[in-house]
C-alpha cells in the first residue's frame, strides 16, 4: 500500500431498518491531500468514514484503499493502514488506563512489546498527552480525552487518517491543539467536520455531501460557499 | 439522583491511592480472604477472641500508607443490616454468658455483638484491600494467578463504562425531574420506559465501541499491556508468612487469657 | 438479598465462593466457544446498564414505597444465560468492591443467589420455553413475572440455606424462610413486572435485539447446559458442606439447637453429637470460663485504642495527599 489513495466508486448502503444514507457516493483523495467532508446533519458523513476501513461495507460499488478493495476478507488488513477517529472519546477509550488503550492498537498487530512501548511514547508525546499514562479514562478533561483518543490511532502509525469531528465540544484550547496535531501529520488525511474554520485552514480541498450524493467537489472556499447557498 | 452521584465519585475512588511501591496487589489479595476465613471462623460465642480480629485492618491501613478514619468510617454502611438482622440473637439466646458484678449478659447478646463486629471487620478488610491495590490492579494479578480472561476483561469494561452510563442516567433524570411535577419515583410504567431508553441508549454505545476496537485490530482477543509488572518480593513472602502466622495465632491461641490472669 | 459476611460461617462460605468460581470459569469457557464478535463490548456495557438501572428506583404500587431490580433474567433474555449470568456476576463482584455489598467472602453466596438462580435456572425452565418474540404484552409480563418471581424466590431459599448452615444467627430457619420467601415473593412480583416493562418497550422500539437470542438457541441443548451446571454446583455445595461440616461443629451445634427448639441445649451437652463438638470446640479454645472473659474484653479493647492511635499518630505525618482526578 505505498500510494495512500481513497477511492468511493458508485457507493451505495443502506441500513439494516431501509434507511438509504448514500446513493452513489464516488471521489478520490490521493496520497497526501488533506480533504474536508461537509454536509448537514444526517447527510452520511460518519456513513462514509465507517466505509473507509471496513466497518461499513457497501451495498453497492466499491470502496478501494491503496488498491485493495474493501471487503469482509481484507478489513483487518486495511484497518492497520486507516486510523479512525470517532467523534465521541468515550467511544474510543475503552481500556482501564491510557497506556493501555494507547497499546491496544499495536499489541493487536502483533508488534513486539519494546517497539508497543516505544511508539505509545511517541504518540502520547506527540499528542502532548505524555505523563497521563497511568490515568482512567474519566480522570481525564474533555481535551485531554481528544488528545490520548489522537494517541491511540497514531500508535498504529497509519498511512490514512480518518476523523470524525475532531474539533466537537471542545473549549478553544483543547481545539487549537487538535488542529496543531493535524497539521503536523504529513499523511492522507480526511475530516469530516461541521467546523468550516478547521476546513479551511486546513484542508485545501472540500467534499459537499448532501442525501448520500456528492454535491459539490473542489477548492475549500467554492464548497463552502455551495454550503452557505444550501441553508 | 444524589445516589448515582455518590456512587460515581466512589467508583472514581477506587482507581486505588495506595502507594505505587505497596505490597504485590495478589499477596494482599490472599492475605485478605486468609484474615476473612479466619475471623469468620470464631464462633460467636467467642467474642473476646473476634475482638482481636479488629488490630488487622488498623496495623495494615497504617503499613499500606491509608487512612484508617476513612476506612472505619467506610465501614459503618453495613452496620444497619447488622444491627436489625443481629437482633435476633438477643431475643432467642437467654442463658447468661457472663456477669459484670450484678449484671448478667446473656450469651444472645454476646453474639449479637459478634456479629456487629464481623460486619464491620469484613467490610475494613475489603476496603483497605480495594483502596489500597485499586480496582484495575486487583483484575490484572487476579488474572494472572487464572481467573478466566473473558471475566476480568467484562468487569474492567463494566467499571469502565459505569461512570459514563451513571452519568447519562444522571442526565435523563435530571430531564424527567425537570417536568416531573415533583414526584419522587418513577412509576413502574414509566420506570420502564426511563429503562428501556437507557438500555437503546447502552446498545448504541455498545455498538460505538465495538466499531472503535475494531478500528484498532480487534479480533475478539483483548491484548495486555504491562510493559513493568510488578514483581512478587522476598517483603511479600515475608508479609505474606508473618500474616498467616498472626491469623493463626489469632485463631488458636486466646490472648484474652493473659489479661484474665492479670486480673 | 444480599447476603453478608457477618451472617456466615467460613465453611459455607468458602463452599458457596468454590461452587461460583466454578460456574464463572464454566461461564467463560462457554462463551469463548461460541464467541460473537460483538460481545465483549456489548456485555460490559450491559453490565453498567444494569448497575445503573438498579440505581433507578421505582414505585412500588400502594406500598409508597420504592424497589430496583436485581436483573437476572432481563439480562439472560436479552444476552442469553450464560452471557446474563457471567454479565450479572461481574455487577455482583463490583457492588462488593465498590459499596462493599455483603462483602467478600459473601460473594460467591450473592453470585449463586442472585445470578445463578435467576439467569442459569428460572430463565431457562420457566422463560424461554414459555415465551418467543415477538409476543402479546400480557403473555411477555406474565412470563417474566413468573420466572422473576421463581427465580427470587429460590435465591430467597439459599439465603435461608446458607444462613441456617453457617448458624450465626438465632433467628429459627422456619421462621426466617417464611420471612425471605414472603418477601421476595413482593419483590418476584416487582422484578417480574419492571423486566416485562424493558421488555416491551425494546420489542416495541428495537424488536431485532430481541430475536438475535431466539435465532440462537440450539433447541434443548441450550436449556440442559445450565440446569446441569446447576446440579454439579448444587451437589459441589452439598458435598463441600457436608465435608466442611464435620470439621466445624459450631454450625452444626446451631442447626441441632434450631431442630431441637430448646434454647438450653447447652446443658445437655452429654448428647452424643455434641460431645464431639464440646471437645473439638475444647481444642480450638473458646473460653471455657465466661465469668473472666470480661477482663480479657477490657484488655483487648484497651490494646485495640493503643494501636489504632499510635498509627494514627504515626500515619498522619507520612501519609502522601491522595491523588485527585483533574477536571
Amino acid at each position: 500500500m505505498s500510494h495512500h489513495y481513497i477511492q468511493f466508486t458508485d457507493v451505495h448502503y443502506a441500513y439494516p431498518n431501509g434507511y438509504e444514507a448514500l446513493r452513489g457516493i464516488t471521489f478520490r483523495v490521493t496520497h497526501g491531500e488533506k480533504v474536508a467532508l461537509l454536509g448537514m446533519n444526517g447527510a452520511g458523513k460518519s456513513t462514509v468514514l465507517l466505509h473507509t476501513n471496513g466497518l461499513l461495507l457497501p451495498s453497492k460499488g466499491e470502496v478501494n484503499v491503496g488498491g485493495i478493495p474493501v471487503t469482509k476478507k481484507t478489513a483487518p488488513g486495511v484497518r492497520r493502514a486507516v486510523g479512525m477517529l470517532f467523534q465521541n472519546p468515550d467511544d474510543q477509550l475503552f481500556m482501564p488506563t491510557v497506556e493501555e488503550d494507547v497499546a491496544f492498537g499495536p499489541l493487536n498487530m502483533g508488534l513486539e512489546m519494546a517497539e508497543v512501548q516505544r511508539r505509545v511514547r511517541e504518540a502520547l508525546a506527540r499528542t502532548g498527552a505524555g505523563g497521563l499514562e497511568k490515568r482512567s479514562p474519566f480522570q481525564l478533561s474533555g481535551g485531554q480525552k481528544k488528545s490520548v483518543a489522537m494517541a491511540t490511532i497514531l500508535s498504529m502509525e497509519p498511512e490514512i487518517l480518518v476523523m470524525d469531528e475532531p474539533t466537537a465540544e471542545l473549549d478553544l484550547a483543547a481545539r487549537n491543539k487538535v488542529i496543531d496535531i493535524i497539521s503536523r501529520y504529513t499523511h492522507t488525511c480526511l475530516i469530516a467536520t461541521h467546523d468550516l474554520d478547521l476546513a479551511c485552514g486546513l484542508c485545501p480541498r472540500s467534499i459537499l455531501i448532501d442525501g448520500g450524493k456528492v454535491v459539490a467537489d473542489g477548492p475549500t472556499e467554492e464548497v463552502i460557499a455551495r454550503l452557505k447557498e444550501m441553508i | 439522583m444524589e445516589r448515582i452521584e455518590k456512587a460515581i465519585t466512589s467508583l472514581q475512588r477506587m482507581q486505588g491511592s495506595g502507594p505505587e511501591s505497596g505490597l504485590h496487589p495478589l499477596c494482599l489479595f490472599v492475605i485478605t480472604v486468609a484474615y476473612l476465613v479466619a475471623m469468620l471462623s470464631v464462633p460467636v460465642s467467642a467474642f473476646t477472641m473476634l475482638l482481636w480480629f479488629a488490630l488487622y485492618p488498623v496495623v495494615m491501613a497504617a503499613l499500606t500508607g491509608l487512612d484508617f478514619t476513612r476506612i472505619f468510617t467506610g465501614s459503618l454502611i453495613a452496620l444497619p443490616f447488622a444491627l436489625l438482622i443481629g437482633l435476633f440473637n438477643p431475643i432467642y439466646q437467654t442463658r447468661t454468658a457472663l456477669r459484670v458484678g450484678s449484671l448478667a449478659i446473656s450469651e444472645g447478646w454476646i453474639s449479637y455483638l459478634s456479629i456487629i463486629l464481623r460486619s464491620m471487620l469484613s467490610v475494613q478488610a475489603l476496603l483497605v484491600l480495594v483502596s489500597g491495590k485499586g480496582f484495575t490492579g486487583l483484575c490484572r494479578s487476579l488474572e494472572s494467578v487464572g481467573m478466566p480472561r473473558l471475566l476480568s476483561t467484562q468487569l474492567l469494561m463494566v467499571y469502565r463504562y459505569l461512570t459514563v452510563l451513571l452519568q447519562e442516567a444522571v442526565d435523563m433524570t435530571r430531564a424527567r425531574r425537570a417536568r416531573g411535577y415533583g414526584r419522587r419515583h418513577l412509576s413502574m410504567k414509566m420506570w420502564g420506559a426511563f429503562c428501556g431508553q437507557l438500555f437503546l441508549r447502552t446498545v448504541a454505545r455498545a455498538e460505538a465501541v465495538n466499531r472503535a476496537m475494531l478500528a484498532r485490530g480487534f479480533d475478539g482477543r483483548m491484548p495486555r499491556y504491562q510493559p513493568v509488572r510488578q514483581r512478587w518480593t522476598l517483603r511479600d513472602t515475608l508479609t505474606l508468612g508473618a500474616s498467616l502466622a498472626c491469623f493463626a495465632l489469632l485463631r488458636f491461641v486466646d490472648i484474652s487469657r493473659i489479661f484474665t490472669h492479670l486480673l | 438479598m444480599h447476603m453478608s459476611d457477618a451472617l456466615l460461617s467460613a465453611p459455607v462460605a468458602i463452599a458457596a465462593d468454590v461452587a461460583a468460581a466454578g460456574l464463572l470459569v464454566a461461564a467463560a469457557l462457554r462463551l469463548k466457544k461460541e464467541s460473537r464478535e460483538n460481545m465483549v463490548p456489548l456485555m460490559g456495557v450491559m453490565g453498567a446498564f444494569v448497575f445503573a438501572a438498579q440505581m433507578v428506583n421505582f414505585a412500588i404500587p400502594g406500598t409508597g414505597s420504592s424497589g430496583h431490580i436485581v436483573g437476572g433474567v432481563l439480562l439472560a433474555a436479552l444476552l442469553g444465560p450464560w452471557a446474563g449470568f457471567l454479565t450479572l456476576a461481574s455487577v455482583l463482584i463490583i457492588q462488593c468492591l465498590v459499596f462493599a455489598d455483603g462483602g467478600l467472602m459473601a460473594l460467591g453466596c450473592n453470585i449463586i443467589n442472585m445470578g445463578a438462580m435467576t439467569a442459569l435456572v428460572a430463565y431457562p425452565l420457566f422463560f424461554k420455553p414459555l415465551l418467543r418474540f415477538p409476543a402479546s404484552g400480557w403473555k411477555v409480563m406474565g412470563v417474566s413475572v413468573l420466572a422473576c418471581t421463581l427465580g427470587l424466590e429460590l435465591g430467597a431459599c439459599m439465603v435461608t440455606l446458607e444462613t441456617a448452615l453457617s448458624g450465626i444467627t438465632a433467628l429459627p430457619a422456619g421462621k426466617f424462610f417464611l420471612l425471605m420467601t414472603g418477601i421476595h415473593l413482593a419483590i418476584g412480583v416487582g422484578e417480574g413486572i419492571a423486566t416485562g416493562a424493558v421488555l416491551l418497550f425494546v420489542q416495541r422500539s428495537r424488536p431485532a435485539l430481541l430475536m438475535p437470542d431466539s435465532a440462537r438457541s440450539q433447541g434443548k441443548k441450550g436449556m440442559r447446559g445450565p440446569v446441569i451446571a446447576f446440579a454439579v454446583a448444587a451437589l459441589a455445595i452439598a458435598g463441600g458442606l457436608a465435608f466442611l461440616a464435620s470439621s466445624a461443629p459450631d454450625g452444626l451445634e446451631w442447626s441441632i439447637e434450631r431442630i431441637t427448639g430448646s434454647a438450653d441445649l447447652a446443658a445437655t451437652h452429654v448428647s452424643a453429637l455434641s460431645t464431639g463438638a464440646a471437645a473439638a470446640q475444647e481444642a480450638t479454645s473458646i473460653m471455657p470460663d465466661y465469668d473472666n472473659s470480661f477482663a480479657g474484653i477490657v484488655g483487648a479493647v484497651m490494646v485495640l485504642i493503643l494501636v489504632w492511635g499510635l498509627t494514627a499518630a504515626l500515619s498522619r505525618r507520612r501519609r502522601k495527599p491522595a491523588t485527585r482526578p483533574i477536571e
